[in-house]
């Protein structure tokens, strides 16, 4: 799929369309949610106002892991795995092109997911204790891991196909353990934690963590690459007459 | 070739032979930074000694044997333990060497209690060329001090009056190491002037004397034959008489407190002279004995006699007559605010409370949201396979979000709410009439939104920084924040102050600055009559008259205006605004006004006990009163700062 065939495909289908909307409404609810209500005088006082801001990133990071794998599992075509095993089995595409331009869409898609929740975060600036470098960190380490998430899904449709509940549970681990491990064992790369860093205005985190979120982005992409390539290996084996060519 | 040839030809050849040889065993020349060396002494306190808890003057003494050159001479202060106030300190300035001089520098440091060392440096071009280590802790004590400028340690006997702090102590500083900031005294309860040694001091030390009688020092200028040398050493505008010469008399009466006077006899030289200011307490016929002038908080006094010479020396009313002058142990101007958590601070409470600062109201995040929302839906739920094309609906998209982020960032970060520096600014005023002097307490409490370090700029290098306002909430994690101040001619730059996310660092600055405000107020048959100048550039808004306890209501004074008014009995609001008497005619006085005013002079007056204090003149400026401004600060919700004026009337 190449960034034009996406882009048509992603932004004609109101099936792929609609989870943008919820990706926005659930977002503007969580702004409202954690809004500070109280005084300006009882927060400086207290010292205790709602984290508007990491709590709105923490929101949108948890969305568009959810969405960035279930778009790169492509659940939200019409059918998806018919698609990849033709592409992969019956067309002589190059799996490398394949591979890389579903990346540089997933690229582009997540940027447009990340415009479309920016606004929120922007509202939730002031109030929630950073500035705009902070806001474009935050940006970066949920589009990191967003994309990794996507890589991660399409890997798990190359693997399991769509047979579910099997992929989904693959991909659920596959995504919630890296973030819980990361969380618990190795925070400086955790995109959880770099969020919460941000507030305090330390944006050293940040960048260690979206750099990791997007290496791992590129390790999943050729771990996808291998896998369509045994598959179109084994499915050039399976192949009538393959015995007679050789 | 033969060998006359050969050395012929070769005679070069051996000569940088052997010079390359010797060369290494010549000495090297000196480096740059070994020729330009400095030596460096420091002088901290009076002859050694400063009260712990007070501010100290510090002599940097700068030897530069060496070229000229530009320094940079730093001090550093460290102490133990936080409590509040930074554990560093550090003044910063920028000087020229000239060659073969030395040079003094004056600094004022803070001495906690836990003081430890005193660490100077001058580096010049990147490199350190000198450095200085000195113990403060052997420096500091907890006695009372007076300073006295004698040639002789002649007043020595007053030591035995002792005070609160359990002793007292006096130190003879030489005439060129007086502090030439009034901070450098805060640490001294009074300076007793016998004689300068003929040696005349330096306008800035002469002004710094006077400041810090203002903000509650005692200055006393005996009398005898040294009393000729006053004049002299340019302190003559200073003493509240103007010494005509000099005469005998068998005994006097001297005032020794209560209103009492007491008998000193013998033979005795007296200074004579004219009042010029203050009151005399004891005289002879026409001859003053015993002048005091009150300036500011504190007071200048005249003795006609030399209480170190013949029979005053002896006298057994020496004792009583000191304790009298010296009264008990001086509040310290610095220091002496209660500096709690910013936040609670009274002064500052009382102006937060009713700022109109707060975070955007829900209704506008809710239209924001909504608004948005509203304009995704028909850009995402559109009929699959109809409508507009992939490329429009990608460009719609982002044209509205990029809107909604604009939209987001100005409502919400610029308009309802700023995420910068917020400052509240409160000030106290307090000034005598005529005097042309105030003493200025100024706070301002610094608070963010966001994390962030603070730089604040003094347009004069004379407002003194008030340490212990340094304590955030207990709770807060402190970050040993390290002051650091730079002083560029009269301008100093502060830096150092970090303000966590919502919370607040409460910085307090004191100075006495030049305030030209009279008031006069007479009785005028069963009423009073009342005269006020305004020489300032301010106006005073809101003023009215205390006398007694009644408050007479006098409305603004423009900047550079008089105004004279004559009130009945009835005028006067039996309780005035502020105590909590209040009635509800009383409210009037600020219906001009906001609760801010009401608020914060309540706190400031409430405890004052204004129905006995003295008659003076209460009303308001707009802030700040010293010329401080926090980098990229602005006041919280877009009203100036608050300033209380108090002047004492004549």
């Amino acid at each position: 799929m190449s960034v034009r065939e996406g882009m048509h495909v992603y932004l004609s289908d109101s099936r792929m369309l609609r989870p943008c909307l919820y990706l926005a409404a659930a977002l503007g609810l969580a702004l409202l949610a954690v809004w500070p209500r109280g005084t300006l005088e009882a927060a400086v006082r207290t010292g205790q106002a709602s984290d508007t801001f990491t709590v709105v990133a923490v929101c949108f990071l948890i969305a568009l892991l959810y969405l960035g794998a279930r778009f790169g599992a492509e659940d939200f075509a019409a059918d998806p795995s018919v698609q990849l095993a033709e592409l992969v089995t019956l067309t002589p595409v190059p799996l490398a092109s394949l591979v890389a331009g579903r990346f540089a869409f997933g690229l582009l898609h997540t940027l447009v997911l990340l415009l479309l929740g920016a606004p929120f975060l922007v509202a939730a600036m002031a109030v929630g204790g950073v500035g705009l470098p902070q806001a474009l960190l935050a940006l970066a380490i949920i589009g990191a891991a967003s994309l990794a998430a996507r890589m991660c899904g399409l890997c798990a449709l190359a693997l399991v196909g769509t047979r579910r509940p099997a992929r989904d549970i693959l991909l659920f681990l596959a995504v919630t353990a890296p973030a819980a491990a990361a969380f618990f064992v190795q925070p400086a790369v955790s995109s959880f934690r770099a969020i919460a860093a941000l507030t305090r205005g330390d944006g050293s985190l940040s960048l260690l963590s979206a750099g990791t979120d997007l290496a791992a982005a590129i390790l999943l992409a050729a771990c996808t690459l291998g896998v369509l390539s045994g598959a179109r290996a084994r499915a050039r084996r399976r192949a009538p007459g393959a015995g007679e060519h050789e | 070739m033969g060998p006359r040839r050969f050395l012929a030809c070769s005679a070069p050849a051996l000569c940088l032979l052997a010079l390359s040889l010797l060369a290494p065993a010549a000495p090297p020349a000196p480096s740059a930074q070994e020729k330009s060396l400095v030596r460096c002494d420091a002088l901290v306190g009076f002859n050694g000694t400063a009260r712990e808890g007070r501010f100290a003057p510090v002599i940097l003494s700068v030897e530069n044997p060496g070229a000229r050159m530009k320094a940079r001479i730093s001090l550093t202060v460290t102490w133990g333990s936080l409590r509040g106030v930074p554990p560093g300190w550090t003044i910063t300035r920028e000087a020229v060497l000239d060659a073969g001089s030395t040079r003094r520098f004056p600094f004022v440091i803070p001495l906690p209690r836990d003081v430890r060392a005193l660490q100077a440096a001058v580096t010049s071009q990147g490199t350190e060329v000198g450095s200085l280590h000195a113990e403060l802790r052997p420096l500091a004590t907890a006695s009372r001090i007076v300073a006295g400028i004698s040639s002789d340690l002649s007043l020595d006997s007053i030591s035995a009056l002792g005070g609160s702090a359990g002793s007292l102590r006096v130190v003879y500083p030489r005439v060129d190491d007086l502090p030439q900031a009034w901070a450098g005294y805060d640490g001294v309860d009074a300076v007793i002037v016998h004689d300068t040694y003929f040696q005349q001091l330096r306008a800035d030390q002469v002004d710094a004397l006077e400041r810090w009688v203002v903000t509650g020092g005692v200055l006393v200028f005996s009398g005898g034959a040294a009393a000729m040398q006053h004049e002299p050493a340019g302190l003559g505008r200073l003493l509240p008489v103007r010494i005509t010469g000099l005469t005998q008399r068998s005994g006097i009466a001297v005032a020794v407190g209560g209103g009492s006077l007491r008998w000193m006899p013998g033979r005795l030289q007296l200074a004579e002279s004219r009042l010029v200011q203050g009151t005399v307490l004891a005289a002879d016929g026409d001859l003053p004995l015993m002048v005091r002038h009150r300036l500011g908080r504190g007071s200048v006094w005249f003795l006609a006699f030399d209480p170190t010479a013949g029979s005053a020396a002896a006298w057994d009313g020496s004792l009583s007559m000191w304790r009298n002058i010296l009264d008990s142990d001086r509040v310290p101007a610095l220091g002496a605010a209660d500096l709690s958590v910013p936040m609670e601070d009274p002064w500052i409470a009382a102006l937060f409370a009713a700022s109109p600062a707060s975070f955007p109201s829900v209704p506008a995040i809710l239209v924001f949201i909504g608004a948005y929302l509203a304009l995704l839906v028909p850009l995402l739920v559109g009929p699959p396979g109809r409508g507009m094309k992939a490329r429009a609906r990608l460009l719609l998209l982002v044209v509205v979000c990029v809107c909604a982020g604009l939209a987001g960032w100005a409502v919400f970060n610029r308009l309802l709410f700023h995420p910068g520096l917020q400052t509240i600014d409160a000030a106290r005023v307090e000034a005598r009439s005529g005097d042309g002097l105030a003493f200025v307490t100024e706070k301002t409490a610094a608070f963010s939104a966001s994390a962030r370090d603070v730089e604040v700029r003094l347009g004069s290098s004379d407002p003194v920084l008030e340490a212990a306002g340094w304590r955030a909430r207990p709770d807060l994690p402190l970050s040993e924040p390290h002051l650091f101040l730079t002083q560029a001619g009269t301008r100093t730059l502060v830096r150092g102050i970090d303000v966590p996310r919502l919370a607040a660092r409460l910085v307090v600055f004191q100075d006495v600055v030049r305030f030209d405000v009279s008031v006069r107020v007479r009785a005028a048959g069963s009423g009073l009559e009342a005269s006020v100048s305004n020489g300032n550039g301010k106006p005073l808004r809101g003023c009215y008259i205390l006398v007694s306890g009644r408050a007479y209501p006098l409305g603004d004074v423009a900047a550079g205006a008089s105004v004279q008014r004559t009130f009945a009995a009835s005028d006067g609001l039996a309780n005035p605004p502020g105590t909590s008497a209040r009635s509800a005619a009383d409210g009037a006085m600020f219906q001009d006004a906001d609760s801010r005013r009401a608020a914060i002079f309540k706190i400031l007056d409430e405890g004052a006990g204004q129905g006995a204090g003295p008659t003076r003149l209460v009303g308001w400026m707009d802030g700040p009163a010293l010329a401080i401004s926090f980098a990229g600060a602005r006041p919280t919700g877009n009203r100036p700062g608050l300033t209380l004026v108090s002047v004492e009337a004549q």
